[in-house]
């Protein structure tokens, strides 16, 4: 049964779902067709809206950028690979092994989703040289299923770009900090939850002796390691430098310290950006071994800065032209206080199957659901977060997040999203009670 | 001249170390000039330092545009068609090195981003197609030209515009008295000259010639006629020129009301809505749009680790009072007659820390506009003075090259030999102009 429904979706998304870039497109058309026959405004009035909203999201798309390149710079530093690699030994078999993939996955991605992909993929390949006669697919599926904790994580675009100055629905919402979203007991309880049941459901996932399929060897080969040029002169010894990299370091620590000692523990999204980048450069040890990590993280990044001045031009048409506050009294419609996150929830997951992006999504959906929430008295933080849950929910069928971990791993989509399917299923059962329940 | 190119050459190949460290090293000049020059503590000085960090996020990420969109511009067949043919057009490697100092040149003037952009894929397809030339000096000379600054010059359209932060200070002064003076087109003549005459001179012993590699430009690749293909929905929608080009209409309109509008002030957005839609309406289809952002993200790698630190160095000088502490030791030596070439040297020396021509306007301008109303001097050509100043030693400052750099693939270090020279030999004779017109204005 679970074998046909994960095949089912497997088709169907390799068959439907055409590249997010196109979903962009295509929502600037249904953004503009609904504004344009739904509110009267005149088609010069969209084009203007469009234009206002894409130049208004660039601050934003440049956090996105950041906060993804500088976590993966942090997973391909030495001393990370090297813990991966040692807590890859401890397992004795398949079970085990991953269990603790994803387990370890999801405690990366709570941190940083952008390291937690690339922790993810580096780890199951690990694991896939240390245990033998493993399904290779499975093991890397549960170092990607753990990403569906991530929206309720530290690196939440979502409830960091709620407690950071400026964000898109700040004249509805204010500031608001993340102990009233990430740190909330509702938030704690539905995502650790998940990090610790998506092992066990992984292990039950454990395919018979006779079905495993190892990896192929040749996916497990490390890429040869660059190696630095033999001529020594005062450049390469300055690019080579610890001692420089350590001190720009910790100037950063210092500032870093003296922000939460003066702030609080108030995490903004600069400054979760700014911890990466800081712990990326001291752990990388020498300044021209980030430099190479930086080469190799933003190979990832072309989706997303293509597509966020899109979404933004989205968002642009359809809060100035009225279009968000129609969608959220049609939404106020058929809901209750109570039932409102769960549906926010839903609407959230099926969006983010056309847009993959968590901010992306927070700019699209925000301005349409925080304003219905407030209106029937739902406290914003929960709807903000029923977005969030929403967008890492679906992310178990929508292979975009799961390309670069694919990548490393040098698998493709349709050997993981059988499993895959199993978690999203799971996961919406957790989320869902904790919405009605907490 | 050719021993002083080579001289130069060795010493930044032996001593500049790759950008980001340099922005490093930099930053931490500044941090301990702060403390020791300004008087701050280090704590202050960390304080401005972190605080920076996040202050260009919106102009990176326009840089970001500018670059993306316009690589995938580059990689369109129309495009690659039109440099295939300024490539053809030089006969030897001299006049391919003039060749793209003058069109990198002429792209510059009439804005920095679209010259940016131009002058390294001229060079690049220069370097392809050419040869026996050596690709660091035609990426240089394309990097040379940026030098030229023309109706995209944010400084003097800013002192233009009504309301600008410094009315009060020194009042509006219109582009006529700026921009278009004859001084200042005789300063844009020379300078072409300049760099033509310079890079077309530069002579590299032929053993040391490295040509440009041409790799293949990772485009998806065409389905030769007749072969039927089958294809899903997702696919049918990728391969469709009309998905793009619908959409590309949209930007086209916001284009069209808005150009008309600033006329021909090509400000940054503009220049990323057109590279958009040219680049929406010359692929052939999403797929291959989307294989040119895969191959365009690449040369964005610079922008994105460098521009925080260089926001940090920005907020460290400004907030220490270290802007202000060293514009007054040139203020103090001045008489209203040399007020504007130490007004160009003094922004040519801070720039090279604040290399944001806008930044540094908003931190430098007030200072030196206040000196210029208190020394008589000629406010206009102060303006100028500072706007040169900025532009001057941006040629020895690799911030700005790095999106040339991406898109060529080569370091700082293999172009900036070349520029220091340059440098010197524009910074010589701007400061001989400024020094005249201070006495002649």
């Amino acid at each position: 049964m679970l074998h046909s429904i994960s095949r089912f979706f497997v088709k169907l998304v390799q068959r439907y779902l055409p590249d997010a870039y196109l979903f962009a497109i295509l929502l600037t058309f249904a953004a503009f067709l609904m504004a344009w026959s739904l509110t009267g405004k005149t088609f010069m009035a969209l084009i203007k809206m469009w234009g206002d909203g894409l130049w208004g999201i660039l601050a934003f798309a440049m956090q996105m950028i950041l906060i993804l390149v500088t976590g993966h710079c942090l997973a391909s530093s030495r001393p990370v690979k090297k813990l991966l690699s040692s807590l890859a030994s401890l397992p004795k078999n398949t079970s085990q092994a991953v269990m603790l993939t994803s387990f370890v996955s999801g405690l990366a991605y709570y941190l940083n989703w952008g390291f937690g992909l690339i922790v993810a993929a580096f780890f199951a390949r690990e694991m896939a040289r240390k245990v033998k006669n493993m399904d290779y697919g499975l093991v890397v599926a549960a170092g990607y299923s753990a990403y569906v904790c991530w929206h309720g994580g530290i690196s939440g675009s979502i409830p960091l770009s709620l407690a950071t100055k400026g964000h898109v629905v700040e004249k509805l919402t204010g500031i608001i900090p993340v102990s009233q979203t990430i740190f909330t007991y509702w938030n704690l309880i539905i995502v650790w939850t998940l990090i610790l049941t998506v092992p066990l459901l992984m292990k039950l996932m454990v395919p018979h002796p006779d079905e495993v399929r190892v990896a192929d060897p040749e996916a497990l080969v490390d890429p040869e390691e660059i190696t630095p040029p033999a001529k020594h002169t005062p450049a390469t010894w300055l690019e080579n430098s610890v001692a420089i990299n350590i001190i720009f370091g910790l100037m950063g620590v210092a500032y870093i310290f003296n922000f939460f000692a003066t702030n609080g523990f108030n995490l903004t999204l600069n400054i979760v950006i700014f911890i990466f980048f800081i712990a990326g450069v001291l752990f990388h040890m020498t300044p021209i071994n980030y430099v190479r990590a930086m080469n190799e993280a933003i190979k990832g990044a072309g989706g997303i800065a293509l597509q966020f001045p899109l979404y933004g031009g989205i968002q642009g048409i359809m809060v100035s032209s009225g279009l968000a506050v129609m969608i959220a009294n049609w939404f106020i419609s058929f809901s209750t206080p109570a039932t409102f996150p769960l549906f926010t929830f839903l609407a959230g997951g099926v969006i983010n199957m056309f847009i993959p992006s968590g901010g992306g999504q927070w700019v699209v959906q925000g301005p349409i659901n925080i304003p219905a929430g407030i209106a029937l008295g739902v406290d914003p933080a929960k709807v903000a977060m029923s977005i969030a849950y929403g967008d890492m929910w679906t992310n178990m069928i929508q292979p975009f997040w799961a390309l670069p971990l694919l990548g490393i791993a040098k698998l493709g989509v349709r050997d993981i999203m059988g499993y895959c399917t199993i978690t999203l299923i799971w996961s919406g059962i957790v989320i869902s009670l904790g919405l009605l329940i907490l | 001249m050719q021993k002083l190119t080579r001289f130069f050459l060795r010493l930044v190949q032996e001593y500049l170390p790759d950008a980001y460290i340099l922005a490093v090293i930099l930053s931490m000049i500044v941090f301990v000039a702060g403390i020791f020059i300004a008087g701050k503590t280090p704590l202050q000085m960390v304080q401005y330092w972190g605080d920076g960090y996040p202050s260009l996020f919106n102009f990176g990420m326009q840089m970001v545009m500018v670059l993306l969109t316009g690589y995938i511009l580059a990689l369109t067949a129309p495009l690659q068609k039109a440099l295939n043919w300024i490539t053809s057009l030089p006969k030897n490697p001299r006049q391919a090195v003039g060749l793209t100092a003058a069109t990198s040149l002429i792209a510059c003037y009439f804005n920095w981003g679209f010259g940016l952009v131009i002058g390294a894929f001229v060079a690049k397809a220069m370097g392809a197609r050419v040869k026996g030339v050596h690709f660091p000096v035609l990426v240089a000379a394309a990097y040379g030209g940026e030098v030229m600054r023309g109706p995209s010059s944010s400084i003097p359209l800013v002192s233009a515009t009504k309301g600008h932060f410094m009315e009060k200070i020194m009042g509006i002064v219109p582009v006529t008295d700026t921009l278009y003076t004859w001084w200042n087109i005789l300063i844009s003549v020379v300078v072409f000259g300049m760099l033509i005459y310079y890079f077309m001179r530069v002579e590299t012993p032929a053993e040391e010639v490295v040509e440009f590699k041409a790799e293949d430009p990772i485009l998806v690749k065409p389905v030769p006629a007749g072969t039927v293909v089958r294809r899903t929905f997702a696919e049918t929608l990728e391969n469709s020129w009309w998905v793009n080009a619908m959409f590309g209409a949209v930007p086209l309109v916001y284009l069209v009301v808005n150009f008309n509008k600033l006329g021909f002030d090509l400000n940054l957005n503009l220049v990323i809505i057109i590279f958009l839609v040219c680049g929406l309406f010359l692929h052939r289809s999403p797929n291959d749009y989307l294989a040119a952002v895969k191959a365009g993200v690449v040369a964005c790698r610079g922008i994105l680790i460098q521009f925080p630190i260089y926001a940090t160095m920005m907020s460290m000088m400004g907030k220490s009072g270290l802007v202000a502490i060293v514009s007054a030791w040139f203020v103090q030596i001045s008489t209203p007659e040399t007020f504007p070439v130490f007004t160009f040297l003094s922004a040519g020396l801070i720039n090279f820390f604040i290399p944001s021509g806008g930044g540094q306007w908003a931190v430098q301008g007030p200072i030196m506009m206040q000196a210029a109303e208190t020394l008589h001097a000629n406010k206009a050509l102060t303006i100028m003075a500072f706007a040169w100043g900025d532009s001057w030693t941006n040629q020895i400052q690799p911030f700005w090259a790095l999106p040339l750099l991406g898109v060529a693939g080569l370091s700082a270090r293999d172009i900036i030999g070349y520029c220091v020279v340059w440098t010197g030999i524009v910074g010589l004779v701007l400061s001989g102009f400024f020094l005249a017109l201070g006495f002649v204005l």
